[in-house]
């Protein structure tokens, strides 16, 4: 009796939400403009006349992946050490002037990317851009090996905290080394010539992207940004920044992880082809949608009540891991029948015609998600240094244009059983440590 | 020879050469900055005028409805999404007459236990383009909300006055609504951040006020019938005194105009009476109270220290701005101490939870397992310290200057309006003479009012240490006084 009123809830997220609207609002927000800097440096300018605040991103093309051999974590390092000063903003360092003008801000390293993500009110816009061109043109200036000693006791406590990640492992295992968060890597041999290496190879204006989105005048900021950023010179050394190649799943590899506390998971990752357009970018997140919505219902429909079912995709430049995670919350799960349920799923999601109303309501989930990212500074910064303003409409277009059965041949295609990495996340009381890599099988060694 | 032994020299430098090269990277090329400097470099620009007229308070539209409900409009004209949600203060986990775990489960009730429309037909789940309405029991409101994007506020609204006025209860969803809810409860609870506020909570304040924030065991939880559902519900989520928010690209007419029509003749009858609730004593006597939670998590000990800090219906901005001082930030005491200059944690955080009746200060992060006494006794010092010397003006500032980013300057967003608008609503202010009064609010508050909330606040003597850790931390507490060993699911030895 109860499993179908569960049922008809999971049917529930097709049948109601088939009726809305298109994003009509974001046809006001496409007076973007990108453009290049005689150095290099690409510039996207998103005016949002309607917010208090500008967001600023500035993204380098260079992240973890480019870590030399036996010189893991020296991305990170670096990320962090370029908050420690600069020239002209002495040994101080970046994050009291982000405080005095009442910023937000965050740095990451990803694996191929490392961001900087700043948000004041309007009116700090000069100073945040003077801020990243310190960085980017003066940071060596204030990286002193002092610094560099503290700085490298506080990533090494970061990864310790972020042991309990079990992406970096994935990571780890997908890409061939230690990335950012799996290890402590070779933090304790890096030195100040690596990392002011790194910085002239990764730091430099033709590897970089800005982007500016809020309220500020377009002319005003293009000037400003002129201004700053116009003069930075890149050191003579090559520069590094490609990103990770698409790695090889030879056959079905397996990955456990060990943790003394967390609840038992399972990541289920394929490597999908991406060109970074957003068209591609629609069609990935339409297969997010489909194939996650029914892994999410089989698995709440077989006896995993309470689980969490999360799909999503991350993409690289020259390719895209797509994943479905399933946290299962209530004790540790006969992991054969829960991967035969994933497999199921997909069989049944490759197979089930999708009605037009459902195809309606796919459309309008995926607008609905691009508007609500949009309205997020930190997701619109994102988008647009991935995709420029012209991104939203094509993307716009490319869900309006969605076709049932294609979606239907990527999930065959795209997720096959046989070449797919399976990550299980084993509560283990007797471990020390958080995230102990256990039995690994990799069909490609 | 000679010649020999310079070949054989010149074959050990290369191989050598060749070996370091795998170890060593290219020497950085020199000079190490190459941009040419300027004379507008050298000094901070000021801040320029940014033209348009947005102000970051956008226009808020008040209306209170004749059976109680209060309508705010948060207007955003160029956000392309909108949130809808209400906002019940007497349903909070500290402020509701009912149990936590009842308050959580009559909520999420609210959303899955099934809807009855304009002919009786009955529906389930309240999703509005994929997007499913979120219910939360905070500490002083209870919230449901829904997103959607720009256009959809109508049929948010519906969705919202379905769920509120004629919710069916379902009994068969009753069943998955608690599995749902148990499951919640033991993933929040198989967290070092639940256990140790879990202990410092009971230690300080009793269970009862641990029940509360934390909610209590799965016993409870599982022992409601739908009745205690529906009279949870006739109790605590009722139109008097609670609001409705709607924020993003609305016509402010159009949905006051549709609110007053979907809830204006929204009048249940007199709540029924709650059950008095228990009102347990703390654990501890006070003092300096070290608890150990056996964890093994390698190099790394999890540290968290509680005490009392002001509750909700007290002013507790000071205060705030104090913790704000104290660990609120990377160029914090506690942070600068630790993480700036030593380098011995990714940083520690400081938190203020304000309930009805009460608060809780909290510090916590991870520290390196062997300098862990250090941190202790930093941030014990540092809390003294705090009581017996004014922050001077450069650091007041600076803890304005972040506080003021973290509550003000994140309003980017209409998630953030509409927590915004709950939090003040909880605080019993309007959203509007809130936003307006913040900055003179904190501005007012000197040197001295700092000082006066750590004098009456802190307890530097006083507080509840919790660490998770393996035996070489527990050595080491030791030297600090006597530790209590507490191991999750069985409480303490």
């Amino acid at each position: 009796m109860l499993v179908p009123k569960r049922l008809s809830i999971f049917g529930i997220a097709f049948a109601v939400c088939s009726a809305l609207a298109t994003p009509a609002a974001a046809s006001e927000k496409r007076d973007g403009v990108t453009y290049r800097l005689d150095n290099g440096l690409r510039v996207v300018l998103q005016p949002m006349a309607g917010l208090p605040s500008v967001t600023m991103l500035v993204s380098y093309g260079t992240g973890a992946s480019a870590d030399p051999p036996r010189h893991n974590g020296l991305a990170h390092l670096t990320e962090h050490l370029t908050y420690r000063g600069s020239r002209h903003i002495g040994k101080g360092g970046l994050i009291p002037v982000l405080h005095s003008i009442g910023a937000e801000y965050r740095g990451y390293t990803a694996l191929q990317s490392t961001g900087y993500v700043t948000t004041a009110v309007a009116e700090q816009l000069p100073a945040m851009l003077w801020l990243e061109s310190e960085r980017m043109g003066f940071a060596l200036d204030g990286i002193d090996a002092a610094a560099l000693e503290v700085e490298r006791r506080v990533v090494v406590n970061e990864v310790r905290e972020r042991g309990g990640d079990v992406w970096a492992h994935i990571a780890d295992e997908l890409y061939g080394r230690d990335t950012v968060y799996a290890e402590e890597g070779d933090s304790g041999r890096l030195t100040l010539g690596d990392v002011q290496w790194f910085f002239q190879s990764a730091y430099r204006p033709e590897n970089a992207t800005l982007v500016l989105f809020g309220r500020f005048d377009p002319d005003r900021a293009r000037a400003l940004v002129d201004q700053y950023f116009g003069p930075i010179r890149a050191s003579g050394l090559a520069p590094i920044g490609e990103g990770p190649p698409p790695p090889k799943l030879c056959g079905s590899h397996t990955l456990d992880v060990h943790h003394p506390y967390r609840d038992a998971s399972l990541d289920v990752v394929w490597i999908v082809p991406y060109d970074g357009s957003p068209e591609q970018r629609a069609r990935i997140d339409a297969l997010t949608l489909l194939a996650g919505n029914w892994i999410r219902g089989t698995i709440l429909e077989s006896g995993f009540a309470g689980a969490d079912v999360y799909a999503r995709a991350t993409s690289f430049s020259t390719h895209a891991l797509w994943s479905a995670t399933i946290e299962f919350n209530a004790g540790t799960p006969a992991w054969k029948h829960a991967e035969a349920l994933v497999w199921h799923a997909l069989t049944t999601a490759a197979s089930e015609p999708i009605s037009s109303a459902q195809l309606r309501s796919m459309r309008a989930e995926l607008l609905t998600d691009l508007a609500l990212a949009w309205d997020d500074p930190s997701g619109a910064v994102s988008f647009l240094a991935d995709h420029g303003p012209g991104g939203l409409d094509a993307y716009r277009k490319a869900v309006e244009s969605l076709d049932g059965a294609a979606m239907q041949r990527s999930v065959a295609e795209l997720l096959p059983q046989d070449r797919v990495l399976l990550a299980r996340w084993i509560p283990k009381s007797d471990v020390s440590g958080l995230g102990v890599v256990g039995r690994r099988k990799d069909p490609c060694r | 020879m000679p010649l020999m032994s310079a070949r054989w020299l010149g074959l050990a430098v290369a191989l050598g050469c060749a070996c370091a090269g795998r170890h060593e990277l290219p020497a950085p090329s020199m000079p190490l900055v190459v941009t040419p400097d300027a004379p507008f470099r050298t000094t901070q620009p000021a801040p320029h005028e940014a033209g348009g007229e947005a102000a970051w308070i956008p226009e808020i539209t008040e209306q209170r409805l004749e059976n109680g409900l209060m309508v705010w409009v948060v207007s955003r004209p160029s956000s392309t999404s909108m949130v809808a949600g209400l906002v019940f203060p007497d349903a909070g986990a500290t402020t509701g007459a009912d149990p936590t775990e009842l308050l959580r489960l009559t909520a999420r009730m609210l959303r899955d236990g099934g809807t009855r429309g304009p002919a009786q037909a009955v529906s389930y789940g309240s999703w509005l383009n994929g997007s499913l309405a979120h219910v939360e029991v905070g500490l002083t409101t209870a919230r449901i909300s829904i997103r959607g994007i720009a256009g959809t506020a109508p049929e948010a609204i519906e969705i919202l006055a379905a769920m509120v006025r004629s919710p069916v209860f379902d009994p068969q969803i009753l069943d998955f609504a608690k599995v749902d809810e148990l499951i919640d409860l033991q993933s929040r609870s198989n967290t070092l951040t639940y256990l140790s506020q879990r202990i410092a909570l009971e230690n300080v304040f009793g269970d009862d006020t641990a029940d509360r924030v934390l909610g209590s065991g799965d016993d409870a939880l599982r022992a409601y019938d739908i009745e205690a559902v529906k009279a949870c519900y006739a109790r605590a989520f009722r139109p008097e005194g609670a609001v409705l928010v709607i924020v993003g690209a609305v016509d402010p007419k159009l949905v006051l105009d549709l609110a007053a029509q979907r809830f204006g003749d929204w009048r249940p009858a007199a709540p029924p009476p709650a059950a008095p609730r228990k009102k347990s004593k703390p654990r501890a006597a006070g003092g300096l109270r070290l608890n150990l939670l056996g964890e093994d998590l390698g190099d790394q000990a999890d540290l968290l220290l509680v005490q009392p800090g002001p509750a909700a219906t007290q002013d507790g901005l000071a205060f705030e701005l104090l913790a704000t001082a104290a660990a609120g930030s990377l160029l914090s005491r506690v942070n600068l101490r630790l993480r700036h200059d030593q380098g011995m944690t990714y940083g520690v955080n400081a938190k203020v939870l304000r309930g009805k009746e009460f608060g809780l200060f909290l510090m916590g992060g991870t520290v390196d397992v062997g300098l862990i006494v250090t941190a202790v006794k930093t941030m014990l010092e540092i809390l003294a310290d705090l009581q017996r010397t004014p922050l001077d003006g450069a650091e007041l500032a600076a803890a304005k200057a972040v506080y003021r980013s973290r509550r003000v300057g994140s309003l980017v967003t209409n998630d953030a309006f509409f927590a915004e608008a709950a939090e003040a609503f909880g605080r019993s202010e309007s959203l509007a003479e809130s936003l307006r009064t913040f900055d003179a609010r904190l501005d007012a508050i000197g040197p001295q009012e700092v000082l006066d909330a750590a004098q009456r606040y802190l307890r530097p003597k006083d507080v509840e240490i919790v660490a998770a850790g393996d035996e070489l931390a527990a050595r080491r507490l030791w030297s600090l006084g006597p530790v209590e060993y507490y191991r999750s699911g069985k409480g303490y030895d």
